[in-house]
């Protein structure tokens, strides 16, 4: 059985034509399942338990970038503490624009992703663990007052304003050292972008960039959050590495890798 | 051998790049090319090659496959191969490489070891 877990946001009337359009659409195609209507209250982890206890076929996210990732965290955990047979995958319907994470995956938005779950392209995905909690691209954090420990070798700090990514799958050009040592999918990387004061440089300012490939990593920071996929925070400090539990998502035909 | 840019290292032949922001504190040691741009203090270990920027601040012992130094270190450097010290490099402590370039310029204050002369000792005795 398909489960639609529906977004908080969406259950407001603004969303009410989309979400009509959406229903009809998933009927045509055959894909109907059980809708449950999140809220407040209620917990994605524990109802993602539950249903796939009950025997669901396909978890299907519906709504933010952030749903997903809290969908995608719940079903990594499971297969971490084997309630699971690790084969359910997890759909997306994204309604909004900007999802970076739809886009990643190459899907579509609202109507036309249900086509894509129709066509359930299905891909395992290596995730990143940072303590209890996972992420599929990336996570970030300032450097300002960062400071990282690298595979119990060396520290880093950083003389310049910018951002430190943990990279676990690139997607730009910038990140390309990345997917050049990523392609057996076991480490993780470090990629560094920062930049000059632009009173230092009233000219330009140029980016600097760096890059470290890296098994375990430590990040502290007494201000600042790590930020997961864009989609939730978490405090410091933690510690980074590639998880052992994979997952299976569905993706469309231009996925990003 | 390096190309002659240090474009072409950068972006494609890297393992591990230090930009110019980072500050690198302990021993750090890598599989492939290495390109410094920034400041360490520590050791710094390579197998393949190794790529110091001329702004780069290095206090540490220094070890890689191949190397070209353009930046201040303050350290030994002991290259397998080849050793090329382009004129911005500023060296104080021994050098120890199987060929060495050291080009005008260049400041290197410390012992210079080669493996050639150990040869022409032992004929001499």
């Amino acid at each position: 059985m398909n489960i639609y877990l529906y977004d908080s946001i969406i259950t407001t009337k603004a969303y009410d034509k989309i979400m009509a359009r959406i229903e009809t659409r998933i009927t045509d195609l055959g894909l109907s399942g059980k809708i449950i209507r999140l809220n407040l209250m209620q917990s994605v982890e524990e109802t993602i338990e539950n249903e796939i206890k009950k025997g669901a076929s396909t978890i299907v996210a519906v709504g933010s970038n952030k749903l997903f990732c809290f969908a995608m965290n719940a079903m990594a955990k499971m297969v971490a503490l084997n309630l699971t047979n690790k084969k359910t995958p997890l759909g997306f319907i994204p309604i909004g624009r900007n999802n970076k994470l739809a886009d990643f995956l190459g899907l579509s938005y609202e109507t036309n992703a249900c086509d894509t779950l129709s066509a359930r392209r299905i891909e395992k995905f290596n995730l990143g663990q940072v303590n209890n909690y996972y992420f599929l691209r990336q996570a970030a954090i300032t450097t300002d007052q960062t400071r990282l420990e690298i595979d119990d070798n060396y520290t880093l700090e950083f003389l310049e304003k910018g951002e430190v990514m943990i990279i676990n799958l690139p997607t730009t050009e910038d990140q390309s050292n990345i997917k050049r040592l990523n392609a057996g999918g076991s480490n993780l990387g470090l990629f560094i972008k920062t930049q000059k004061s632009r009173y230092l440089t009233p000219l330009g300012r140029s980016i600097n960039k760096s890059f470290f490939p890296f098994k375990k990593l430590r990040v502290y920071n007494e201000r600042s959050e790590l930020s997961l996929d864009e989609a939730f925070k978490i405090p410091l400090p933690v510690e980074v590495g590639s998880a052992k539990e994979k997952i299976n998502l569905i993706i469309g035909k231009k996925l990003q890798l | 051998m390096f190309n002659q840019s240090a474009k072409d290292m950068t972006g494609k032949e890297a393992e591990t790049i230090i930009g110019p922001s980072v500050k690198v504190k302990g021993n750090f040691q890598g599989e492939g090319n290495i390109i410094i741009e920034g400041i360490v203090e520590g050791n710094v270990k390579t197998s393949k090659n190794l790529l110091i920027g001329n702004k780069a601040k290095i206090t540490a012992n220094v070890e890689a496959g191949e190397a070209k130094i353009g930046g201040e270190i303050i350290g030994n450097i002991k290259v397998n191969g080849y050793l090329e010290i382009i004129s911005s490099a500023k060296i104080l402590g021994d050098v120890e490489a199987t060929e060495i370039s050291i080009a005008k310029g260049a400041i290197l204050n410390g012992k210079c070891i080669m493996p050639g002369m150990k040869n022409i000792d032992k004929e001499k005795t």
